[in-house]
């Protein structure tokens, strides 16, 4: 039945007819043109404009219902849009190709036309916009100054002066727009963001150069609350229990007070060995617990605390503090099947309590004896004045160098002018090396390298396209591919001219995804895209999964995803397989928890999956599942959104205001299930219009708990019914056919999958404009498989990545 | 190729004197602060805006009653009782403008940034952002013009998280409550340890870090006269953009040269600064209101600008006996369950700015204490939850305004009269006189 709030206007089509009689073959083309014209009127009439009409959707006064309300937020009136002049609307008619291709529309439960005619009518859609967009070929208008946000400066800092620090010590997060932080005209300045630049700009120029910090600082490093110390902790050797693995940044040659809090030493019964490593070389160990002879007097015997002094050389370190594996912690893990992080609850049995690790404080420098030889210096000081007379020709070497690379091209003789004054004065105050560091600072709070310019042309007609400088395209795939500045051979490539050389691009491509640092494309991209930072920071299970989740739960999920997209992009396999793939990787925690068996220690390691299993792809990972369910309860309506907005490009409209939430109310007493409360809900047509596109892939999912557990009963022991129908009919029962009726005809998701991709790659929304650029990129990447590597590709030889528009 | 996530430690950092902290830091640091007391001779207003998202349930919040002294204290109330003559409660205002009816979703977004401007925000995440210059603004125009920083934003929540903002709407309208300009939103802080060096440097000895300070004004200038150069290269669309950056380079070189000229009558507090965000959201809200103390104390600033926690926060208390989502509870739908958990976050919420308030009661600040002489404004961008409707604002004002408010009353007015009424109210008792903000029609009579 239909709604009532839908008025059915169905608006007589008034065609626009050709002027004049024309004769002969142009006649017979015009009236065939008029003929699927016709046709074409015929199907939006029948399908679309009982609601997408004008009376509906710009009527006066208050809307007669939240579907008219929604309606009106719409705004697509098909009735009166001219479908001789598609190309002139075309923010409109894409809308509706948009709609049309992810199957969303018309809502379920309504007529739709045939698969041919729908796709008849499409192709004609889509031909008639591209056809349009190729008379004009507009690239779109990157923003003039787009600032590097703080994954890009972290990067660029790193690869500019060997310095790595934690992004959260110098920057705030970044503003998004249209799911990513890189956006251009978003990332704007403020006095507090300034302020932060030239913080850490004198904290990053003093770590590079290895001067003395201002005063001792004490950096404490806790072992996360919920973060399991019986099993061994990623990146501490094998054969190791607990303990803390830092990276820390030492900033002179000189003395530091080591300082480890303990807990659980109380009661020991027998010794264990606690060791700390620099750099992976033993450098103190000491033995907690009843001394081995029994006789000689063991100052830790019970210690809370350890205090010594290190003499440690500038630079980073990786310090391990860690306990040797005893023999006993295997039966500790068989006590307790479900490992208890912390020493809480781990007071007694056979082999006593176990000691932990809970902190480990490093202050200094003491007795600093200067910084001899770092990472740091090592890329700084490329000379070494011999004499005073040396000095300004190895500073003006240094500097332009440097800021060749910070600028992303070689500096002007005005601009090296300002940095080597800084020099002088930094000379004049100290020596030579607080002459560079000064100049550092400055540099790293230049405009030219906290921003990427692009400025048109000199002489460039108003609002025409033109190929960006080469420079500024080696930027792009720099800022594309790493999330950070180009390197030497890539600006070599540029200045030299040869960037758009024949299969150039290509092998720049193909280089820069090969070096490791394209796992931005992971930790950066796929990170924003599938939403897992959420599951970095803030996504808390509460009960009853708190006590199934901790740390060390959800460090495996997000390493089962990063490695999954990574070797994605890596081996250049195709993008559908992100959704179909017949492997993952898993450690023993992951596996257990996903009751796959024969997966033993904490290495992850490739684990193949059959055909039918629930764990193929991203939809099986405990990673996504986790993030899109409530903290008490699975939701349906998260996930079936998330595969919306994320995998099938069609994210549903808000819900109007007044619309009541699902009962959320926990009791004892048996509830009712998710679905059945949710089909109450759909119940209201103001609901159901968009709950029908929403729900179904997410009752898919409801074999998978709040956690990710794969369940066959729900938390009142309901059974689950994971069967569910697609907005396009299609019918599935349960989360593998569901996946593979979405991996059957994959266009949709790799135009998804495609279209955030170049979003993140142009900094920029896509607009009307681009949709043209992005369906042929998808388009000739099915003729090689939808390879990942083959989609990169597509974006960055396409006219928005290689071209702008100049200023109107 | 290995993906790792290597470091799995928190790690916190101290710099300063002995390189520890003993907290509670406000005790640690109040003395240091009282010797270098700066020697005011009038006392000077402070404003400060305190946003909580998802509404209130209305009956938890508005008193019953006509106003007046004698109403009764609802449960949402409740926690700052014993400040109760130190207290106004505001009843009937609604923030019209930023209702809309045909654009469907997105009511959290236009609730939030509209909250302290009237103004609907500009559907659009492009580079095109648009909203209204807040009342926080307006009167940092005034008295910030005489401390270090014009005003202080602050928050509870990172913007690192993605996905939570609604359909068609930049990220930018939920991540800042105060804007500067009708183009340019504020960044709100929400590490403490940042907060502390924003208002007093970072570690050193004072003469270092006023050493510092004009090393980074030489370097603001010679940045200053590279913008330049550029703004000639660029078009007059991208002249506002190079504009932004001037304006916070002269920001932070007038804030330098305050901080000097000051620096006989308010010395830089020799004391050490927080460790970093805490795991703990009490224990953060409670770091952040020190460090509000303390600017205000030290009058490094008299106007800030903070969000207890983000609009649609989904965060969950199971401290307080809520494992449920706050955005959910709030579609309370009249369920009794939802409607208990919901009002037991914005009590929860409430008492957090009631130790916020005994701080300040606690601060002397020239002839009184700091309480004496604040205005703060709590509230939400709607009214009840359920309905994410702007009407009915749950207004709290506590302190006395330097005289201007008398405390113990409830005021109560026609539904729908704007709450930017309130806006020119308060801007008018701190001494800024602006004629209108978007809907207001003139201050409020009896505040």
């Amino acid at each position: 039945m239909m709604p009532k709030t839908c008025f059915a206007s169905f608006v007589t089509a008034t065609l626009v007819l050709g002027f004049g009689a024309a004769d002969g073959a142009a006649g017979q083309a015009q009236s065939e043109a008029r003929t699927a014209d016709a046709a074409h009127r015929a199907l939006l009439d029948r399908y679309c404009v009982t609601c997408h009409n004008e009376r509906t959707v710009n009527g006066e006064g208050r809307p007669a219902s939240p579907l008219v309300g929604q309606l009106r937020a719409v705004g697509l009136t098909l009735d009166t849009l001219d479908l001789a002049d598609v190309g002139g609307r075309a923010a409109e008619w894409e809308k509706v190709v948009r709609k049309l291709r992810g199957g969303v529309m018309p809502p379920a439960g309504r007529p739709r036309p045939d698969a041919a005619a729908l796709d008849g009518f499409l192709d004609w859609l889509e031909g008639e916009l591209d056809a349009k967009w190729a008379a004009t070929r507009d690239p779109g208008r990157s923003a003039t100054f787009h600032r590097l946000n703080r994954t890009e400066y972290r990067n660029a800092v790193r690869d500019l002066l060997a310095v790595e620090l934690d992004a959260d010590d110098f920057l705030p997060a970044d503003d998004s727009s249209f799911g990513f932080d890189n956006i251009g005209g978003i990332l704007r300045m403020s006095q507090a963001l300034m302020e932060r630049y030239l913080a850490a700009a004198r904290t990053i120029a003093r770590l590079a150069v290895g001067s003395p910090p201002p005063a001792m600082s004490a950096d404490t490093y806790e072992a996360a609350q919920d973060l399991s110390q019986h099993a061994r902790v990623e990146a501490l050797p094998f054969g190791t229990r607990g303990g803390l693995y830092i990276e820390h940044l030492f900033p002179q040659d000189a003395g530091y007070d080591f300082r480890i809090q303990l807990t659980g030493t109380r009661r020991l019964r027998e010794s264990h060995d606690l060791e700390v490593t620099v750099d992976g070389e033993p450098v103190e160990a000491f033995t907690l617990g009843p001394p081995a002879d029994g006789a000689s007097d063991n100052p830790y015997a019970q210690a809370s605390t350890i205090d010594f002094r290190l003499a440690v050389a500038a630079g980073p370190r990786e310090v391990g503090v860690t306990f040797y594996k005893q023999p006993s912690a295997l039966v500790e893990q068989v006590r307790e099947p479900f490992p208890n992080p912390r020493v809480a609850g781990n007071a007694g049995g056979l082999a006593g309590a176990q000691p932990f690790v809970q902190s480990v404080t490093i202050t200094g420098p003491h007795d600093a004896a200067g910084a001899a030889d770092t990472p740091s210096r090592g890329r700084i000081f490329s000379c070494r004045p011999a004499a005073a007379d040396d000095e300004p020709a190895c500073a003006r070497e240094i500097l332009s160098r440097l800021a060749r690379r910070a600028y992303r091209r070689t500096a002007s003789e005005e601009e090296l002018a300002v940095l080597l004054d800084f020099y002088d004065q930094g000379r004049a105050a100290g020596g030579f090396e607080d002459g560079v560091e000064l100049a550092i600072r400055r540099l790293l709070v230049s405009p030219e390298f906290l921003y990427r310019i692009e400025t048109d042309p000199d002489g460039a007609a108003p609002g025409a396209p033109y190929p960006v400088a080469d420079l500024d395209l080696a930027s792009r795939l720099s800022f594309f591919l790493w999330s950070s500045i180009p390197d030497e051979e890539l600006l070599a490539a540029a200045e030299a001219g040869r960037l758009r050389d024949p299969g150039e691009l290509e092998r720049q491509v193909r280089r820069l995804v090969a070096d490791p640092r394209s796992e931005t494309l992971t930790t950066n991209f796929a990170a924003q895209w599938l939403q897992l930072r959420n599951l970095e920071t803030t996504v808390r299970p509460g009960d009853p999964f708190s006590v199934a989740f901790d740390e060390s739960l959800r460090q495996s999920m997000l390493r089962e995803t990063r490695l999954f997209v990574d070797s994605i992009v890596r081996d250049d396999r195709s993008v559908v397989d992100l959704l179909t793939a017949g492997y993952t990787f898993l450690d023993e925690r992951l596996a257990e928890h996903y009751g796959i068996p024969g997966v033993t220690g904490s290495r992850f390691r490739r684990v193949e999956l059959p055909a039918d299993s629930p764990r193929r792809g991203i939809l099986g990972h405990g990673s996504v599942l986790t993030l899109t369910s409530h903290a008490i309860r699975t939701s349906p309506v998260l996930r079936g959104k998330w595969i919306l907005d994320n995998l099938l490009g069609t994210p549903p409209p808000d819900p109007p205001p007044n619309i009541p939430a699902l009962n959320d109310q926990r009791t004892q007493a048996k509830r009712p299930t998710v679905r059945a409360r949710l089909e109450a809900h759909r119940a209201n047509p103001a609901c159901s219009a968009c709950h029908a596109m929403i729900d179904p892939t997410g009752f898919a999912l409801e074999n998978f708990d709040a956690i990710g557990r794969w369940r066959v009963v729900d938390e009142s022991f309901n059974p689950i019914d994971p069967s569910g129908v697609l907005p396009d009919g299609r019918a599935f029962d349960g989360v593998a056919e569901m996946r593979d009726a979405l991996a059957r005809d994959p266009r949709q998701f790799v135009t998804t999958v495609t279209e955030k991709l170049m979003t993140y790659a142009l900094g920029r929304g896509l607009e009307p404009y681009d949709m043209p650029t992005l369906r042929r990129i998808v388009r000739e990447a099915a003729a090689d498989d939808y390879r990942f590597q083959s989609v990169v590709l597509g974006i960055v030889t396409s006219d928005p990545f290689l071209m702008r528009r100049s200023q109107s | 190729m290995i993906v790792t996530q290597k470091s799995l430690s928190r790690r916190t950092v101290l710099r300063g004197l002995g390189a520890t902290v003993a907290l509670p830091l406000l005790d640690a640091m109040v003395p240091a602060l009282s010797a270098a007391a700066r020697q005011v001779t009038a006392p000077v207003p402070r404003l400060a805006f305190f946003y909580v998202p998802n509404g209130i349930l209305p009956r938890s919040f508005h008193p019953e009653g006509t106003g007046g002294t004698g109403f009764d204290l609802t449960p949402v109330l409740q926690p700052l009782a014993q400040y109760r003559d130190r207290m106004t409660v505001v009843t009937g205002l609604s923030n019209s403008g930023v209702v809309s009816p045909n654009e469907g979703g997105g009511v959290h977004t236009r609730a939030h940034g509209g909250w302290l401007n009237g103004i609907l925000p500009k559907r659009t995440e492009g580079a095109d952002i648009r909203a209204g210059k807040t009342i926080d603004q307006y009167a940092a125009d005034h008295l910030g013009a005489d401390t270090a920083l014009r005003s202080l934003e602050l928050t509870t929540e990172s913007n690192y998280q993605v996905g939570n903002c609604e359909n068609g709407y930049s990220c930018a309208y939920r991540n800042s409550t105060s804007w500067l300009t009708p183009t340019t939103p504020l960044p709100h802080e929400r590490d403490p340890r940042v907060v502390f060096q924003r208002l007093f440097g970072d570690g050193g000895s004072v003469e270092a870090r006023l050493a510092q300070m004009r090393t980074d004004r030489s370097i603001l200038d010679s940045v200053g006269e590279s913008i330049h150069r550029l703004e000639k290269k660029v078009g007059a669309q991208d002249r506002a953009t190079v504009g932004e950056y001037l304006q916070s380079i002269r920001e932070i070189e007038r804030r330098i040269q305050r901080t000097e000229a000051n620096q006989a009558s308010t010395p830089l507090p020799a004391v050490d600064q927080p460790a970093g965000v805490p795991d703990d959201y009490e224990e953060h809200v409670g770091l952040l209101h020190d460090m509000l103390v303390l600017a205000f104390q030290a009058d490094v600033t008299r106007v800030s600008c903070m969000q207890m926690a983000r609009e649609t926060s989904g965060r969950t208390y199971p401290n307080i006996g809520v494992p449920e989502a706050h955005h959910t509870v709030s579609h309370h739908q009249q369920d009794p369950h939802n409607i208990t958990q919901y009002t037991k976050i914005s009590q929860y919420q409430m008492q957090l700015f009631a130790r916020l308030v005994e701080k300040m009661a606690a601060a002397p600040d020239g002839d009184g204490t700091l309480l004496d002489h604040a205005i703060l404004l709590h509230g939400a961008g709607m009214g009840d939850g359920d309905q994410h409707t702007p009407y009915n604002l749950p207004i709290t004002l506590m302190g006395g305004g330097c005289g201007q408010l008398a405390g113990n009353r409830h005021l109560v007015y026609d539904l729908h009269t704007p709450f930017m009424n309130l806006g020119l109210t308060l801007l008018e008792k701190v001494g800024v006189k602006v004629d209108r903000i978007s809907d207001s029609t003139g201050p409020l009579t009896g505040v």
